[in-house]
This record gives structure tokens, sequence and C-alpha cells, in this order.
């Protein structure tokens, strides 16, 4: 029986501290200006657009990004930076076809803006049941992803980190709602851009800032030469790449904790805007994080994969370790405790984005608009919002703990890409372009979405049937590349086959307040009146 | 309102929403393609020790950036003053 305090590293507990403190200050702050719905939800439409930008940038640059596609360029070269690619890439139609209309036309959740043309109950209903599907499977993956790194990072046990993790992104989102969210956030992008550009730049340093030098030495020292700096490594089929591909840069516009950034500025000018500066920021980011990835290689070598752990999460702050004057050197340490205490307020501002985007969902959609019937006040909203937001993280908590730190968290974060490419996309952008879609396509859009995602992930590789690969029903890793086609075939054919044209006035306005942004203050009426 | 100004901006969104969306398809599909099919080419070095991989995964960052700049400027120059016209506002 060991205590659970038994192994604790003192350095890294002092940073992680020090986050601790600077968020819940954060959290205090803004408890303290949470007045309203609209600040619950949308920090009361006041975040700028340079603001919003970097708080969508840092929903991006999870710790999935930062120490997993840096760990993953580290064991297998570049089939791990496909992901990075194709979530920047993810932007074009981010900006191109929903930032600006979302903004327009929602009041606080996805939902709204299907709600609006759509038999609201049923589509409020559909809507939510896809935010929330995706929202546990991505929340229940992060929880895990969080355990795991705090117990390699700090020596705290797995179920002692999962649990004080779960209890402080309650605590921002429930004292704190999108305001705390969203300053925990745009706090965590500032730290990590500068994090990664000081170990990308001192790794390049050590090459006389020649990053071939860099990679020659990289790909000499993987033992698989030039293989090392092409794909082929990670993914085993060729359609492999080009699904995961799809999923990535389809899913984020289904990503509900990233479509209500948009809800917190505050005209479409500021929503376009910023995505202007998320682009920025995260290609900045990937071309930094290939550097560490690959120079990680150059410096630690292959020896080094017992200490980055399985999934090669532990790559970053094991390279800042080395770079700082390597383990049990002052400067190493010290350095490898500022990158993990990054990790973790990385960790924790992603995780408070989707509590809030799943309790908006509940309160906001399910409790006011359909059990209510738009009836409800506002006071009651934010309550049922906060006891929402318990749940969701006391569900999180324990079906992380259930799963264990065993469980494979790729897969689950790539079943949250693969549901919010296939649920949620297809049928909002079609409400938003398509004047014929009705109620009935977007039930049978959301309904095989998910069962066409979820029923290929588990006759995929990496579960069905069992680590061996070798027998499983459907060959690829990621089932975008089926699903979303499904799914958008579903909607038309829900449409062509179920129920006629309904409302084609509610679409041109829709398509009006979408395009002109016509008093939003009108458009938050009718939705939670009309 | 002005109903035929929101069909003029419907239309001034589309047009450039449309050309850029198929660079964007074809540009990022394309290396999507190379990226899972052509791995022997991907992995030959073009520039030192760059590859194709590294500088066609560079080249959809630049593509990114480049649409995304783009319609930045054209929203602000073009889409805008067509906005503030079909709902009233602003000085035309």
């Amino acid at each position: 029986m060991t205590l659970p305090l038994a192994s604790v590293r003192a350095l890294p507990l002092a940073v992680f501290l020090c986050v601790l403190a600077i968020t819940l200050g954060i959290t205090y702050w803004a408890s303290r200006r949470t007045k309203s719905a609209e600040d619950f939800w949308a920090a009361g439409s006041g975040i700028s657009p340079l603001q919003n930008g970097l708080a969508v940038a840092g929903d991006y640059m999870s710790a999935a990004a930062f120490l997993g596609v840096s760990g993953l360029i580290f064991l297998s070269g570049f089939d791990g930076y496909l992901t990075g690619i194709a979530a920047l890439a993810s932007f074009v139609p981010v900006l191109l076809l929903l930032a600006e209309r979302m903004r327009n036309a929602g009041q606080y959740t996805m939902a709204d803006v299907m709600a609006y043309r759509l038999n609201r109950r049923p589509a409020r209903t559909a809507a939510a049941i896809g935010t929330l599907t995706v929202v546990t499977f991505y929340l229940v993956a992060q929880t895990i992803a969080a355990g795991a790194l705090v117990e390699g990072l700090i020596g705290l046990k797995f179920a002692v980190a999962v649990v004080i993790t779960g209890v402080l992104m309650l605590v921002y989102v429930v004292f704190g709602g999108m305001i705390a969210t969203t300053w925990v956030q745009i706090t965590k992008a500032v730290l990590l851009l500068l994090g990664v550009t000081t170990l990308a730049v001192w790794t390049l340093g050590k090459f006389g800032f020649n990053p071939s030098h860099l990679l020659d030495r990289a790909a000499a020292r993987s033992g698989k030469g030039d293989a090392f700096l092409g794909p082929g490594l990670l993914f085993k089929y060729h359609l492999d790449a080009v699904s995961t591909g799809i999923a990535f840069a389809l899913g984020t516009c289904g990503l509900p904790h990233i479509l209500i950034r948009f809800f917190t500025v505050r005209d479409a000018r500021a929503a376009r805007r910023s995505v202007g500066w998320s682009v920025g920021f995260i290609g900045f980011f990937y071309v930094l994080v290939a550097i560490i990835g690959f120079g990680a290689m150059a410096l630690l070598g292959p020896g080094a994969i017992a200490e980055v752990g399985k999934g090669g999460n532990l790559t970053a702050p094991t390279l800042a370790q080395f770079l700082g004057g390597g383990k049990g050197s002052a400067g190493g340490d010290v350095f490898f405790a500022i990158i993990s205490g990054i990790a973790f307020a990385t960790i924790l501002a992603v995780v408070s984005g989707l509590v809030i985007s799943a309790s908006g969902a509940v309160a906001h959609d399910l409790w006011t608009n359909v059990k209510r019937d738009g009836k409800g006040d506002e006071r009651e909203e934010i309550k049922v919002g906060r006891i929402a937001a318990g749940v969701m993280g006391v569900v999180a908590i324990v079906l992380a703990l259930a799963a264990g730190k065993d469980f494979n968290i790729q897969f689950l974060v790539g079943l949250a890409f693969s549901i919010a490419a296939s649920a949620n996309f297809p049928p909002l952008i079609l409400s938003l372009v398509w004047r014929r879609f009705n109620t009935a396509g977007a039930l049978c859009g959301v309904g095989v979405g998910l069962v066409t995602s979820v029923t290929l992930i588990i006759l995929s590789p990496a579960v069905w049937p069992g680590h061996d690969s070798a027998g499983s029903p459907f060959p690829l890793s990621n089932p975008a590349l089926i699903s979303v086609p499904a799914a958008f075939l579903a909607c038309w054919l829900g449409t062509i086959l179920f129920g006629g044209e309904e409302d084609p006035e509610a679409f041109d306005e829709l398509r009006m307040r979408a395009e002109t942004g016509m008093k939003p203050e009108a458009a938050r009426e009718t939705v939670s009146v009309g | 309102m002005d109903t035929s100004a929101v069909d003029e901006l419907s239309r001034a969104r589309r047009r450039f929403v449309l050309p850029a969306g198929a660079v964007f398809v074809v540009g990022f599909g394309s290396f999507l393609v190379l990226f899972g099919y052509a791995r022997h080419f991907m992995a030959t070095r073009v520039v030192g020790a760059f590859t194709w991989a590294y500088v066609l995964s560079l080249a959809v960052i630049v593509l990114v950036w480049g649409i995304s700049f783009a319609y930045l400027r054209y929203a602000d120059r073009v889409l805008a003053p067509l906005a503030d016209r079909a709902t009233g506002r602003g000085t035309s």
C-alpha cells in the first residue's frame, strides 16, 4: 500500500500549484462578472477578435496536439504530423462556411441554428444528443489523458489525478462560466505558444539554426533513414491517411466547444477576424511542433523511447529536460517542470470548454427549449446549466476511472472527431444552405451519422477482434471516409422521402440573419419565445 | 430590410467561396492522396534534408493562410458594404 503522494516530484508540483492559483484567480474574477445567461454561455459577447482567436487556437492546441503530435512524430516520423496539418486545414471550412453564420444566427448552442428553421423540438433534441455524445467521448479521452499525464509528470496516482482534474474543471465552469473558461483558455494559449517557441528555438540552436541538419540527424538516428521523413510508418493502409485527414478536417466543423466560441464575440466581422488570428497561431504552432518532434529524435535518439511512454506523450517534457541540462540537473528539472505545468494548464482549459458546451446543450436546448418550450426564465436556465455541468463532470470522472489509463485514448478522440464530422456537421451545414432541407432529413442525418461512425469504429482494427487487427470486418482505423458521406446521403434521403417542404419563410429569415447579422437580439427573442 | 441586397450578398459570397473552396479541396485532397499512396515519393528529398512530405505540409499551411487572408480582405471590402446595405446601415 503506497500513499498517493509517495513519489511526488516537488518542482513540477510547485509549477502546477502556480497554474492552479492563476486559473482559480481568473475564475473568481469571472464569477463576479457573470450575471446573465449571456455572460454564462457567451461571455457576454464581449471577447475581442484577438482574444477569441487565442481562445479558439487554445481549444485546438490541446494536450493531444502538443504532447500527442510531437510524441507521434518522435515515434513514427511524418505520419504523426498528418492530424496536425488536417486540424489546421479544418479552419478553411470553418471560416468560409460557419464562423460568421454561427455568430449571426445563433445564441448559445449549435442547435440554435438548426432549430431556427426546422421543427424546433425534435431538431433541438437531435442536435443536443449529437453534442452530448461528442463531448462525452472527447471529455473522457481528455480526462484519461490528464490523469495519465499528471501521474507521469508529478507522480500523483492516476485516480487522484483524474479526480483533481475533474473537480478543477467543474470549479471553473460552475462558478466562472464562459468568461472563466475563455480567459483560462487565453492564458494557457499564450503560455503554450511561449513554451513551444522556447523549446523549438532552443532545439534548433543545437543544430546551428539549420533545420536541414536537424532532419538529417533525426533520420540517421531513427534507424529508418529517409523513410522517417516520409509517411507510412504509422498508417497501415493507404486509405487510412485519407480517412483520418477527412475526419480531422471536417470533424472540427462539428465540435461544439469550438463552434460556441463564435458566440463570445460581438459580430460577424469579429468572428471572421478571430478565425484569422487562430489560423495564424495554429499554423505557427504546428511548424514548431514538427521541429520539436524531429528534434527529439535527433537529440534524444531512439534510446529515449522508454522514457517518453507508450504513446510518446512525454516526448516534449523529456526534450525540455535534456535541453535544460539533463535529468538531475537544476536547469533540466526546471524546464521539465515548466513544460509539464503548461501541458497541465492545456488540459484544464480544454476540458472546461467541453463541459460548458455540454451544459449549454442540456440547459438551453433540452431544458429551456424542449422541456419548457422556451418559457423558462434566465436564472432557471443558468441554474440548470450549472447542475448539468456538475453532472457532466462527475460522469466524466467516473467513466475515466472505469476505463482506466490503459484504455486507448486515441480511439476515443478519433471517435469524437468522426461523430462530430458525421452526426453534427452535415445537418448543421445543410440547414444553413439547403432550402428544401427538413426536420426528417436532419433526424436521419444525425441518427445515421451516429450509428455508422460508432459501428464502424467498433468493427475497426483498434477494437475488433482485439489488438491483433487480423480479421476485423472494417479495415480502416477511422470511419470518416464512409460515415460522412453516409450521413449526407441520409440527410438527403430523409428530406426527399419523409416530410415535405416546411416553412420556407423560416429558411429565408435564417438566411437573411446568417448573411447579415440583422438584429441578433431580435433573433434571440424569436428563438427563446416564439 | 432590402431582400434584393441580401440576394446580392449571397451571390457575392458564393463568388468567393466556390472557387476558394475548390482550390482548397483540390490542394488538400491531393496532399492527402499523396500522403496515403505516394509514400516513396513523399520520402524523397527536395532541398537539403527536407522531403516532399515536409515541403508539401508547409505548403498546406501556407495555402490555409492564403485562403484565410484573401477571404478576410474580400469580406471587408466586398461583403461588409453589401451587408450594411442589406440591413440599411452604413453610409451608402
